[in-house]
Order: structure tokens, then C-alpha cells, then sequence
């Protein structure tokens, strides 16, 4: 064999073996199952999904039943689903305010909470029996939220209306903590060691405890800056204990001695929260993120003294997405990263495997 | 020959005459007095919404080293996504409104028809169009739209306003010399026109650096300083909201300057300085 010919064999041989080893050892590294997201705001979720923006969306009530209703998206999982009976707005009252002894304000702050209470359960028990009631709720529903009644209806079948701020409530708190934390969004507890004591120290349940023993008041007692979202079908006790038809030509709040101020509507927490800061508003509903965050962000001094609902939320996709696999590499809209729709989203989609992206990274 | 010593003089004179002496030591001592201003208030005031100059300096830094949370990408990041956007917005509005105000200003029947258009949505201001051109014109050029609305109004104005400056004894020593209405146009009116386009274009850059919280309200693909900035304040976390504002401050800066220094130089070009 010519010396030529030996060299052509070890160098075939040599690339034979090369590229066996190369198909044998290149693993391609796993495709990365992507969605992502954009902040868009809930009430322009159902228009982006309509446009084909987006092709999925996360949000609460009553936006959630806005697409469903004219049936522009379909739901892919209700949040109760995802996470059972999770809190998502509570109220919030300024320390400042209800610790002052001497316009007796940790008073009003029972009595605000004592007719959120008589409303919430007003709502639960009118759901469960229907009847005249039921209707003047969906009415009530719907001169707040601007909606019909058949969008308000699909609306309080997925919300839990409730008040209490159980411990299973507060292990809720924490973890949404504990998440905010592991993203980033807080980088300290405002000086609590951990986030059992951050909880501990942002709720305060004696004044659901001093509520049930608030007696109604033929007086006006004081005044209480109230501020709210709007039109936030999680909110729904606020505006019924704000009806006057229903408790006898004076609102709820006013049965019990206390006068109702609201500023206009904030259109989220976080800006409900910068209210606090201004003193425009001395209690406000608000989700529970938001006063997490900026109660540890931005030092405002808030606690937490009633629950307001748990549940009501959805991931919904453009009608004839049917599984959130369809979702793959499209574009979900949520409300922002410091929500709870947001966490949501990104813990339901690393369930299915998928990492969550701002659209464009 | 003059001495090297002789030359400095001259120079330092020159330098003492044109007032640039004055703003080399103003400048900083007014920058000075500005961050001694915010400090004491931050003390004063003592609100994690008003942070100090410090505070805000390292989250500055920070925010070009460390990915904001939930977002994953860095200042650099922003920034780009930002400019690419403002650049696309800006091309834009100057693709359309210059054309547009030359024939505004030069043809009155042009003028007539536009006007009233022009005149209903000029007040209209950009944030307003932000929910309707995220549905129009969608995730990436619903923002660049809302910039191109900034940017178009000021340059259109402008450029109007320049042709209708044009000395009328230009016109007619041009008409006299035998020019057509192409040559008048391209010969006496649009160079005329091109010192107020450059004062339009430096107005609109700073509209335009003024839209852009508004315009990454929606959506922002890949981020955006405005969206940034909107994002920290719903965090709470305000130092990083106020170094996003300085770097705002810093790009709006950078580009009205460039656009400053262009503007002389075509005025020096064309002799009007």
C-alpha cells in the first residue's frame, strides 16, 4: 500500500471518528419553552386581545369577564385554580391616622370595617339566594363598574367575597413577599427579620375584632378619607355599603356614625398607595401587592385591617386558544410585574415548563 | 510670529469676550447648588419618595449593572429600546411634517385644506393618543407613534413659520432673475426655511424626550427608560425611578445639543452667522 494511501485512511478514519464523537457527545441544548409578557392595563387588555396585540391576558374582575362575555378570549385557568382561595384585595388604613387617640380614629376605623363587613356578608348571602336582591346587586355592580349586568354577573362567580385575615391569609402574605423578594422587587423586610414578622407587623386584626362590637350610631361620628380602584369588582362591598336604597336612605358607613370622603378612583394600588403618602386618603381598598411593596419600598406607613376578597382573577387567551401550550412564544398581557395577576402568570407558566419574558428581551 | 505666551493671551482673551469663562465656573457652581438644594430637602423632608443626590447616584450606577427585577435587562438595555424607538418616532415625524410645512407654507390651497386638520389634533396632547395607538398601531409602533406625535406638531409650526419668513425681497430679486417656481423653491425658500427646521427639530427632540414615559406606558417592547421610570414608581423603589428621569435628562441633553451644534453650522454654512 502506498504510504499516500495509509495517510488518506488514518485521516478518514480520524474524521469518521471526529464526527461520530462530535454527534455523539453534542447534546442541542433544550429548546426553551418561552411566553411573554407586556404590561398593558386590565381595562385595555380585552382591545389588545380584539387587535391581536396580544394573544393572552392576566387581569381581575371585571376585566376578566369583559373578553369572556362577548367571547373575545376564553379562560385557561381561574386564579382559585392556580392558587386556592389566595387573598387579593384588602383594606388598608394609615397608621398615622388610626393610632391618632385623639380624634379616636382607630374608632371609625372599626366602624368603616364594620359596615364593609355587613356589606360583604349582604353580598355572600344575596349570591347564595337570589331573589330581588340579587338584582339590585348586579345593578349596583354595574353602575360601578360601568359594565352590564351580564358582565357583572360572570364577574362575582369567580371572586370570594370574605373579610377575615385568617393564617392562612397571612402564610398568603408571606409567600407574596417571599416572591417579591426572590424577583427583586424588594431587597430588604424595612428591617424585619423575616417575612413571618413583616406580615406580622403589616396586619392588624384588633380592628376586626373591635368592629363586631361597633353598634350602629344615629350620629355622624367623624369623617374618613376612603379611596378605592375603579371599578374593581373585587371592591364590590365598598359600593354596596355606599348604596343608599339598600340601608335605608343613608349609606352603610353613615349608619354606622362615619362619613365617607373619596377622592376620584385610582386606576391601581401602587397609586392608591401614593394617596396614603399625600394624606389624600386615610383607609383605602387596594390588592395586598402593592401595600407590601410600597409599605417596604417606600417606607408608607399602612397596615392591613380586613381582607376584602380572595380569588377572582384569570389567565384568558383570544377565543380558540385552548391550552396555554397554544401560548407558546406568544405575548400575554398582565397589569405589571408588582401584581398579583403577575405572579400568577409567571408561577403558572413555570409550572408548564415555559420561562416568562418581557416581550422584546 | 506672536510667542506661545502671546497666543495664550489671545486665546484667554477671546475666551474672557465670548462669555465661555463665565459659563466654565457658572455651570458647575449652579449644578452645585442644585444637588445642595436637593440634599437639604431630602433631609428635610426625610420621604423615601424624595431620596437623596447619592441615594440616587448608586442606584444610577446600579441600574447599569444590575437587570431590573422582573424586567431582566439593564439601564444599556433600556436605553436602547428607548432610542431606537425615539429615532423611529422622530425619522418619522420629520419625514412627514417637513414636506408637509413646506407645502403649508409655500402653497395656500395646501394650507387651507390642512390647517384645520392640523389645527383639531394639535392641542390633543401625545399622552392622550396612548391607549388608541396601542390598538392601532400595536406593542412596537404604538410608542413610536406617540412620539412622532411629540416630535411632528413643533417641526411642522416651524417650517411653516420659516417659509412665511422668507424676505419677500429674496422672492421677488429671485423671480425678477427669471426663476421658476422649482428653482424659487429649492433656491431661495427651503434654504431660508432651514435654520426654523433646525430650531423645530431641536423643540421636537425635547417633546419627544417628554412622550416617552407616556409612550412606554404601552406595552414597551424590550423595556424603555419611560417604561423604567413607570415601573419603579409603581415599585416604590423611587431612587432607581429619579436615576431613570437623570438619564432622560442626560439623553434629552445629548441629543438637543447635537441638534444645537448642527443648527450653527448650517447657520455658519449658509452665512447667517
Amino acid at each position: 500500500m502506498k504510504r499516500s494511501a495509509i495517510y488518506a485512511v488514518i485521516i478518514a478514519i480520524i474524521a469518521i471518528l471526529a464526527v461520530v464523537s462530535a454527534a455523539v457527545l453534542y447534546k442541542p441544548a433544550a429548546e426553551e419553552k418561552v411566553v411573554y409578557w407586556s404590561a398593558i392595563a386590565p381595562a385595555n387588555q380585552r382591545a389588545a386581545l380584539q387587535t391581536n396585540t396580544v394573544q393572552g391576558a392576566v387581569s381581575w374582575e371585571p376585566y376578566v369577564s369583559d373578553s369572556l362575555v362577548d367571547g373575545t378570549a376564553t379562560v385557561i385557568a381561574w386564579s382559585n385554580d392556580i392558587w386556592p382561595h389566595h387573598p387579593c384585595c384588602v383594606i388598608a388604613v394609615k397608621k398615622s391616622f388610626a393610632d391618632s387617640e385623639v380624634a379616636k380614629n382607630n374608632d371609625l376605623v372599626a366602624r368603616v370595617i364594620r359596615a364593609h363587613i355587613d356589606a360583604t356578608n349582604w353580598i355572600i348571602e344575596t349570591i347564595e339566594n337570589g331573589g330581588d336582591n340579587y338584582t339590585k346587586l348586579l345593578e349596583i355592580g354595574a353602575q360601578f363598574s360601568d359594565r352590564n349586568t351580564t358582565v357583572v354577573e360572570s364577574a362575582i362567580e369567580h371572586i370570594e367575597f370574605n373579610y377575615e385575615i385568617t393564617e392562612q391569609v397571612k402564610k398568603w402574605f408571606e409567600n407574596y413577599t417571599s416572591m417579591f423578594a426572590d424577583l427583586g422587587q424588594i431587597t430588604s423586610l424595612g428591617g424585619y427579620p423575616n417575612v413571618t414578622a413583616f406580615v406580622n407587623s403589616i396586619v392588624n386584626t384588633s380592628y376586626l375584632e373591635k368592629a363586631m362590637a361597633v353598634e350602629p350610631s344615629d350620629t355622624i361620628l367623624g369623617t374618613v378619607k376612603l379611596g378605592y380602584l375603579m371599578g374593581d369588582l373585587h371592591q364590590f362591598a365598598r359600593a354596596v355599603a355606599m348604596n343608599e336604597t339598600l340601608w335605608g336612605g343613608k349609606t352603610l358607613f353613615e349608619k354606622y356614625g362615619v362619613e365617607i370622603q373619596s377622592p376620584l378612583p385610582y386606576a391601581n394600588g401602587a397609586f392608591l398607595m401614593d394617596g396614603f403618602a399625600r394624606d389624600e386618603i386615610d383607609m383605602g381598598y387596594l390588592g395586598s401587592p402593592p401595600a407590601l411593596l410600597k409599605r417596604i419600598n417606600a417606607n408608607i406607613q399602612i397596615e392591613i385591617v380586613s381582607l376584602v376578597n380572595s380569588g377572582g382573577s384569570a389567565i384568558i387567551a383570544k377565543a380558540g386558544i385552548a391550552s396555554f401550550d397554544e401560548l407558546d412564544g406568544q405575548t400575554i398581557a398582565t397589569p405589571g410585574p408588582g401584581s398579583i395577576q403577575h405572579l400568577l402568570l409567571m408561577f403558572y407558566a413555570n409550572e408548564h415548563g415555559y420561562k416568562l419574558k418581557l416581550k422584546g428581551t | 510670529m506672536s510667542s506661545p505666551w502671546e497666543r495664550l493671551k489671545k486665546k484667554w482673551r477671546k475666551i474672557s469676550e465670548t462669555g465661555t469663562f463665565r459659563i466654565l465656573w457658572i455651570t458647575p457652581l449652579s449644578l452645585a447648588g442644585f444637588l445642595i438644594v436637593w440634599w437639604l430637602f431630602s433631609i428635610i423632608i426625610n420621604r423615601a419618595y424624595l431620596p437623596g443626590p447619592y441615594e440616587v447616584f448608586q442606584a444610577f450606577v446600579d441600574s447599569f449593572r444590575t437587570p431590573a427585577p422582573s424586567l431582566g435587562i439593564t439601564m444599556g438595555d433600556n436605553i436602547a429600546s428607548s432610542l431606537q424607538r425615539f429615532l423611529l418616532g422622530f425619522v418619522l415625524a420629520f419625514c412627514v411634517a417637513v414636506p408637509l410645512g413646506l407645502m403649508m407654507g409655500f402653497f395656500r390651497t395646501a394650507e387651507t385644506v390642512a390647517k384645520p386638520v392640523i389645527e383639531v389634533f394639535r392641542p390633543i396632547p401625545p399622552i392622550a393618543w396612548v391607549p388608541v395607538f396601542l390598538l392601532i398601531f400595536k406593542l412596537f409602533w404604538g410608542p413610536v407613534m406617540v412620539i412622532f406625535i411629540g416630535v411632528f406638531f413643533p417641526l411642522l409650526s416651524n417650517v411653516i413659520f420659516g417659509v412665511k419668513s422668507v424676505d419677500p425681497t429674496l422672492i421677488d430679486a429671485a423671480r425678477t432673475l427669471g426663476a421658476d417656481r422649482i428653482r424659487l423653491f429649492t433656491k431661495v425658500i427651503f434654504p431660508s426655511t432651514v435654520p426654523f427646521l433646525m430650531t423645530g427639530i431641536t423643540i421636537g427632540l425635547g417633546i419627544g424626550w417628554m412622550c416617552i414615559v407616556a409612550a412606554e406606558m404601552i406595552g414597551a417592547v424590550g423595556g424603555g427608560v419611560g417604561y423604567y421610570i413607570y415601573f419603579m414608581e409603581q415599585l416604590g423603589k423611587y431612587e432607581y425611578m429619579y436615576a431613570g428621569m437623570v438619564v432622560i435628562a442626560i439623553l434629552g441633553i445629548l441629543t438637543v445639543g447635537i441638534s444645537r451644534y448642527i443648527e450653527q453650522y448650517l447657520s455658519r454654512l449658509m452665512g447667517m452667522k
